[in-house]
């Protein structure tokens, strides 16, 4: 084959979404976090399969009121975070701020009630292998709802007190679908934590 | 559908420029001032502490990773020698036991993984043609991970507090009750710190590979050690979180009390033993699939051909990963699985040894027939075909269950495992490491001591290694600190440890070549007239990598641009920090993107973590603290910079 010439001139200086690096990282990122879930929820029932009662009688299985709840706050949010998405990919600065803080808030109010979450389990951490596994698995999502919630803060800091490019949008979309991740996560994570104990 | 149709299928990708396949006269000269204003490094400590040139880390982690080799080496020659006679009292068995802890974690997770991913760090981008990878500050943050995470466990060795459970650890040996004090917390911890790091660079090579390759790299031109490093950071995003969870429950177990690892609370032990390896087996492969990569980029500049059998090459790098997930219990035959489960992990182990074998023949395909110049990394590539092999062998030896009963946890099983590791990593290590000394220093390795060190490591490794064969199959337990003058171990054992004072003197050599070749004359450009790009720029090369980025339009670019036949990319902005990002599959170029320069917010995060880490092995509460601490550096990572005339756009993690 002969030499080929490419020129840059032609080729655009701006990434379109799902073409930017930092979109391959953060999917790369949620790839990483998604086996970090599987292995817990793998060792979840590798402990139950060990394990002669699950949880034991004295404990029994987790209320599902609070959870429940919880887990239809975070389904709803998914709509801020979709507004967000959708802003930041028009480009809209007030629509995605709004949408930034909305979502923000749902998280807010989201870990709020984790604490009760918590409570549902009816027993502390160290009291079986049970109650470890089941902390360990809510205390997992927890950090990654908090991280989320970080970086949402960051974002919408900078879009309220910086001088915001193309590329902020962009951000602002892959915080969007980071939250698609940390609530689509959830929905196995709070069948295994809260559903599996009620079965016999 | 119509002939015509077919021909031209619809394509809902964007079309590439149209400019670019056309011949047109070349651009502008690049200006190479302003380059190297834009992508080099500051000088001073600020610019040393701040660097997110790949080059410079790249570097940093081998030099890191070699001197945690030698540290674990001298742990493996104090092991030597308080074993080569019998009821010696050199090393009390308090003080052996953290040793060889210290050696096998030091080589697995300080010297094998990190030395592979600095020469991936710093040759991926190279090989691909691009000019720094993905993203630059997470790489800066990513070997500040590593160095202080090693840091840490040898400060605790130094302080008394090295770990003493063998380096994987078993419950309940490794548990609360069995080994209390905080020597087990700072090696699970030294984990964390070492599996981070290992993700940051596996997540910004792929990210690199995928779309940074220079123009018409399409997926079948990427050259075979860029293959297998895809390869191996694939498989590093799918173990590593196992041996992250699993040291986090340990930690958690002996710092908070829960009871994943305790069966009297519904724990299990055999919990601990899975998620170890099912790391740990996929580690093997991630030390030497790098290995493989490296013997296919030395085996054809000294064959002077192509490598025989390309796709087949790549199927089998892809193969033995996927392969690699499903041999975790040959780990396990001894506690007690079923005897189903333990039949499919001897045929999945045996299994394995097709896609090796298919590249070794490969490999010996490419060498018949050529008259291969024998210079010293081609030596110690020769040495690994030979070292290797035997250690394959009695891998299959070892992958039957019945043998395994019998050979458990016997010193057959240490000859093993160093054939396979020294076999198939550092030997090629060293031949990669004299391969691409010139190019990483600008300067030459004399050629005799070359040959000396690859002579000294086969005949010490061969010396010290086959005795342990001898020595398992009759009978002698691992990890015991000394032994009886009547079990007839003594003369072997003698035997070993002078081959360890061999091995010794072969790293003594090339250390004393590396510095000697400050006085050596400088490299050339191309010293082996090699087929990939990272030959085609200066030695070293520059902070920019490439004047221009090549375009790549067959399997060995080197060679097209020796016969002078090679397309460039003309009209990037030299001002700026840009590379060009293309298309996964067909590497079409897509669109051009800025990277970041400089900062200092790597380190400073680095530091906010490992106050984290370190302060949760004393209380959980420091875990938090650590944690809050990180806001203002993540911040300042991700805040605009506004001087600049598009701020960087990398997040933090």
């Amino acid at each position: 084959m002969s030499a080929r010439v490419i020129d840059a001139a032609a080729i655009p200086d701006e990434p379109e979404d799902h073409h930017a690096l930092v979109w391959w990282g953060t999917v790369g990122m949620i790839v990483i976090e998604s086996t970090m879930f599987a292995l817990a929820i793998a060792s979840y029932f590798y402990l139950r399969m060990r394990a002669s009662e699950w949880p034991s009688m004295r404990i029994g299985p987790p209320d599902l009121t609070i959870p429940t709840w919880n887990l239809a706050i975070l389904l709803v949010s998914v709509a801020p975070a979709v507004w967000a998405d959708k802003a930041a990919h028009k480009n809209d600065l007030r629509g995605t701020r709004w949408a930034l803080a909305l979502t923000f808030l749902f998280g807010l109010v989201f870990l709020a009630l984790r604490v009760g979450e918590f409570h549902s389990l009816h027993s502390r951490w160290n009291s079986s292998a049970y109650a470890s596994i089941s902390w360990t698995i809510l205390g997992l999502h927890t950090a990654h709802v908090a991280a989320s919630l970080a970086e949402t803060a960051v974002i919408l800091a900078v879009f309220l007190l910086e001088r915001v490019d193309k590329r902020h949008f962009l951000d602002a979309r892959l915080d969007g679908v980071y939250w698609y991740f940390v609530v689509g996560a959830w929905i196995p994570l709070y069948a295994v934590v809260f559903l599996v104990p009620r079965l016999r | 559908m119509s002939p015509r149709e077919r021909t031209q299928p619809a394509d809902p990708r964007p079309a590439p420029p149209e400019s670019p396949a056309s011949r047109r006269p070349a651009g502008p000269p690049p200006d190479l001032g302003a380059l190297e204003r834009s992508w080099g490094t500051p000088r001073g400590l600020w610019g040393s502490l701040a660097t997110v040139d790949h080059k410079r880390i790249g570097k940093r982690y081998i030099a890191t990773a070699l001197v945690f080799f030698a540290l674990g080496g001298i742990e493996a020659f104090l092991i030597r020698l308080q074993l080569s006679r019998p009821e010696s009292t050199l090393l009390n068995p308090d003080l052996y036991n953290q040793i060889f802890t210290m050696h096998g974690t030091t080589m697995m997770f300080l010297f094998a993984v990190p030395v592979m991913e600095g020469i991936g760090i710093y040759f991926v981008p190279l090989l691909v043609g691009t000019r720094n990878v993905a993203f630059p500050k997470l790489n800066a943050f990513g070997y500040w991970m590593y160095l202080f995470g090693g840091l840490f466990l040898y400060g605790g060795f130094a302080l008394n507090a090295g770990p003493d459970a063998g380096w994987f650890a078993y419950t309940p040996l490794s548990g609360p009750q069995y080994s209390p004090g905080h020597r087990l917390d700072i090696w699970s911890q030294m984990i964390t710190f070492t599996e981070l790091s290992a993700l940051i660079v596996a997540i910004e090579l792929i990210v690199t590979i995928f779309k940074q390759r220079a123009p018409g790299m399409s997926l079948q031109r990427i050259p075979l050690f860029v293959w297998a490093m895809l390869v191996t950071m694939c498989m590093i995003i799918l173990a590593m979180p196992a041996v992250m969870l699993g040291s986090g429950m340990l930690l958690l177990d002996r710092s908070t009390g829960t009871q994943f690892f305790n069966p009297s609370e519904d724990g299990d032990h055999l919990l601990w033993q899975h998620l170890f390896w099912f790391f740990g087996h996929p580690e093997v492969y991630i030390i030497f699939i790098p290995g493989l990569g490296m013997i296919s980029a030395v085996i054809p500049a000294f064959a002077r051909r192509k490598v025989f059998g390309y796709p087949a090459m790549v199927l089998s790098l892809i193969t033995t990963a996927f392969m690699g997930f499903g041999l975790w219990v040959h780990h396990m035959f001894a506690v007690g699985l079923p005897p189903l489960g333990n039949s499919f992990f001897t045929a999945a182990s045996m299994i394995i040894a097709l896609p090796t074998g298919v590249q070794i023949f490969c490999w010996i395909a490419t060498l018949w027939g050529s008259r291969p110049r024998f210079e010293p990394p081609f030596a110690f590539i020769v040495s690994f075909f030979v070292v290797f092999i035997l250690g394959g062998m009695t891998g299959l030896m070892l992958g039957s269950t019945s043998l395994d009963l019998q050979l458990h946890d016997t010193f057959f099983v240490v000859a093993h495992l160093h054939y396979v590791l020294i076999g198939g990593a550092v030997f090629p290590l060293f031949g990669a490491l004299h391969y691409w000394f010139p190019k990483m220093t600008g300067r030459t390795l004399d050629r005799a001591m070359g040959f000396w060190t690859a002579a000294l490591l086969f005949v010490g490794f061969n010396l010290t290694f086959f005795p342990m064969h001898l020595l398992g199959l009759r009978g002698m337990p691992r990890r015991v600190y000394t032994y009886l003058p009547g079990t007839g171990w003594g003369p072997l054992n003698a035997l070993a440890s002078v081959g360890a004072v061999i091995i010794a003197a072969s790293v003594l050599v090339f250390l004393a070549n590396a510095i000697g070749s400050r006085k050596r004359a400088a490299a050339a450009a191309d010293p082996w007239e090699a087929e990939t790009l990272e030959w085609t720029t200066a030695s070293p090369p520059p902070s920019y990598n490439y004047a221009r980025i090549p375009v790549v339009t067959s399997r060995t670019p080197g060679w097209d641009v020796a016969k002078g036949d090679v397309g460039e990319v003309v009209n990037m902005r030299d001002d700026l920090r840009e590379v060009l990002v293309c298309r996964p599959l067909d590497g079409e170029p897509e669109h051009r993107e800025q990277l970041p320069g400089p900062s200092l917010w790597p380190l400073a995060l680095a530091i906010t973590v490992t106050i984290s880490f370190i302060g949760s092995v004393f209380s959980p509460l420091w875990f938090v603290v650590g944690l809050i601490l990180c806001v203002p550096p993540i911040v300042g990572w991700y805040w605009p910079e506004g001087a600049r005339e598009r701020p960087g756009l990398e997040k933090a993690a």
